[in-house]
């Protein structure tokens, strides 16, 4: 591949998602890191040691009209996005950025209206769905291997550091993976109840939700951010369907299954992520970032609609709001209500 | 100098909590590597064993053992630098420049004393524009927790290697290897999930430093391939040490360590999570890579 082939990168923001972003770009042999904006000087003086021949701008607006670029990350805080995200698209570019959508439904909403006639591609950073755990457990319940999903129970615990200063922006993303991944092993939700002491944001402890699908299925989430031991975002998700039950965790799922079906024999079936395939040619931090950022790049070469849209990040962000405004009103919200 | 490196090291990632079977087992090792008896026993039973190789990063439970630890002196340490997972988790907030500002403000004044360095102009040198004395200025920061114990070899983090790999920029290796031998006067080493890819560019550069990657028999974390990987290992001359060789605990070591005993690999590292896992892995291994 030439060059003048390659999906030419602008990064916005240098923290850990901004410097991934880069770092998995530049390992792509289909595109190349051109040029990132950074939000101070002491930021500039500290990785240009490192990035000697990477120009940095302090300005988004100067780094647009300076280098040549068909494609940006967006990896600032959530609150910052739609600026950004406005800015950028009068450019005409590829757009990517880091979850959630926006800040709000109102932002995430104006996000998905500054999407243009499907010239541009416009995609959102979850990546529960990209690992192998994950699409397994999809194939699973979308192959009939069970039949007929009744219900699940999901959780996700996460012990925040004591130390933690932005809380509400670290429970909203990890809240917004969460919900990402519900919705598309279990479809969109239709209304949900939510309780908790506060709003998703800065409730202290974590949420209990119900979680009622358009398909029927029904669903149990207990998240918790206060749980000691969890360092890591934890998922564990238990589907109860009318042929056997399906355990999903981040490592392993375990099947059981009532009567043999296919290839899975009667009783328990155990496979843990290392038993299947991992596409990727390069690891850093940890699997499906990289599946994530290649798979954005691949729809920006071919200018197809990438696998995860500003749609579905404008989806969750109704989740969201309908959560908060289920924990404040005390009572079940359809999604069709937050509009 | 340069000191040979052990065939058979002793690894640290189930102290610091770090477990690559499940989140139960992190949890685990959390809890249980939380007291640090538990840390000083099995440094014990391995050092019994013969293994004098100790692999670890500046994690406050590993130190606080290794402090109680009678041995310590004829104890050969690798320190793995930085403590990546610290920094991951704190830059989530802090960004990666407000992590390292951080961490470099935390050093209590003994140790900047130890580090017998005007320890404020170090924190503002952090941002310099100049790379030796960036990376002179975190290295010592990070060493400065190992001063009291015999260090022969500095590994860089798995995850920096490959950030490092990533920039394209030879002259971080460079200036990385060269502090490390002329400052320290140890072996300076790279840890990378991503062989494939680091041995062809070193190899380009022409910068030769032992290499520490994953060979297992499942290909667990063997980036491009294990296929790959096995083909550059079979004809590297470099020295290449060998770690997650148990496929993060998916494997006995009755599994495991035929694997490698073919192979190109000059060392080993072996985790443990238990006292009772030390003595059947690391006696394993020794009848099977020291006999």
């Amino acid at each position: 591949m030439s060059t003048l082939d390659k999906i030419r990168v602008g990064i916005i923001g240098a923290g850990k998602r901004g410097i991934m972003h880069a770092s998995l770009v530049n390992m792509n042999p289909r595109a190349e890191w051109k040029a990132i904006c950074v939000s101070n000087e002491q930021s500039h003086a500290f990785l240009h040691n490192f990035y000697p021949d990477i120009p940095f701008f302090l300005d988004i607006g100067e780094m647009l009209e300076t280098v040549i670029l068909d494609t940006i990350f967006i990896c600032t805080p959530d609150n910052t996005h739609l600026s950004m995200a406005t800015e950028v698209n009068k450019k005409g570019m590829n757009i990517f950025v880091e979850k959630p959508l926006a800040e709000s439904l109102v932002s995430s909403k104006k996000m998905v209206d500054l999407i243009s006639s499907g010239k541009n591609v416009y995609s959102i950073g979850y990546y529960s769905s990209f690992k192998g755990i994950f699409q397994k457990a999809k194939a699973l319940l979308n192959n009939d291997i069970f039949n007929r999903t009744k219900r699940y129970r999901a959780s996700l615990y996460y012990t925040l550091p004591q130390s933690s200063r932005s809380i509400d922006t670290i429970i909203r993303e990890r809240a917004s993976s969460f919900f990402y991944l519900v919705k598309w092993l279990f479809g969109p939700v239709k209304n949900l109840y939510a309780k908790a002491s506060d709003r998703i944001g800065s409730a202290k402890s974590g949420v209990s939700l119900i979680l009622d699908h358009p398909s029927g299925v029904m669903g149990l989430a207990d998240l918790s951010w206060s749980r000691p031991g969890y360092p890591l975002s934890t998922v564990k998700i238990t589907v109860e369907a009318t042929e056997g039950t399906l355990e999903i965790s981040d490592d392993t799922l375990k099947i059981y299954l009532y009567k043999k079906k296919g290839k899975f024999e009667r009783g328990w079936t155990i496979i843990d992520r290392t038993d299947l395939p991992s596409p990727s040619r390069f690891f850093l931090c940890e699997e499906g970032y990289y599946e994530g950022n290649s798979t954005f790049i691949d729809s920006c070469s071919n200018k197809k609609k990438s696998p995860i849209t500003w749609e579905d990040g404008l989806e969750i962000a109704r989740m969201l709001e309908a959560a908060d405004l289920s924990i404040d009103s005390n009572r079940v919200v359809f999604l069709s209500e937050v509009q | 100098m340069m000191e040979k490196i052990d065939r058979i090291i002793l690894g640290s990632n189930a102290f610091e909590g770090v477990g690559y079977l499940s989140r139960a087992q992190t949890r685990h090792y959390l809890e249980f590597f939380s007291k640090k008896e538990n840390i000083t026993a099995i440094l014990e039973a391995s050092f019994n064993l013969g293994i004098k190789s100790f692999m670890c990063s500046n994690n406050s439970n590993i130190l606080s053992a290794l402090k109680d630890f009678k041995n310590k002196s004829d104890l050969s340490i690798l320190a793995v630098i930085p403590n990546a997972y610290e920094y991951a988790r704190e830059s989530t907030e802090k960004g990666v420049l407000g992590t390292i500002l951080s961490k470099a403000k935390e050093i209590d004044l003994y140790r900047k004393v130890r580090m017998g360095l005007r320890a404020i102009q170090k924190i503002q040198g952090i941002i310099s524009k100049d790379l030796i004395t960036l990376l002179t200025n975190l290295l010592d920061f990070e060493m400065a927790s190992f001063h009291p114990y015999n260090v022969t070899g500095i590994i860089l983090h798995g995850q920096v290697t490959d950030l490092a790999l990533s920039s394209n920029n030879r002259e971080i290796f460079d200036v990385y290897q060269k502090i490390v031998r002329e400052r320290y006067k140890v072996q300076p080493m790279l840890a990378t999930h991503n062989f494939g890819s680091l041995l062809p560019k070193l190899m380009e550069w022409k910068i030769k430093m032992p290499i520490m990657a994953s060979f297992n028999k499942k290909g667990f974390i063997m980036k491009p391939s294990k296929e790959e990987c096995e083909r550059l290992l079979a004809e590297s001359d470099y020295t290449i040490i060998a770690k997650k060789v148990l496929a993060g605990g998916r494997l006995t070591p009755e599994e495991a360590l035929p694997y490698l005993s073919d192979k190109n690999i000059g060392s080993l590292v072996l985790g443990v999570g238990s006292l009772s896992e030390a003595y059947h892995t690391l006696s394993l291994a020794k009848s099977t890579f020291l006999t």
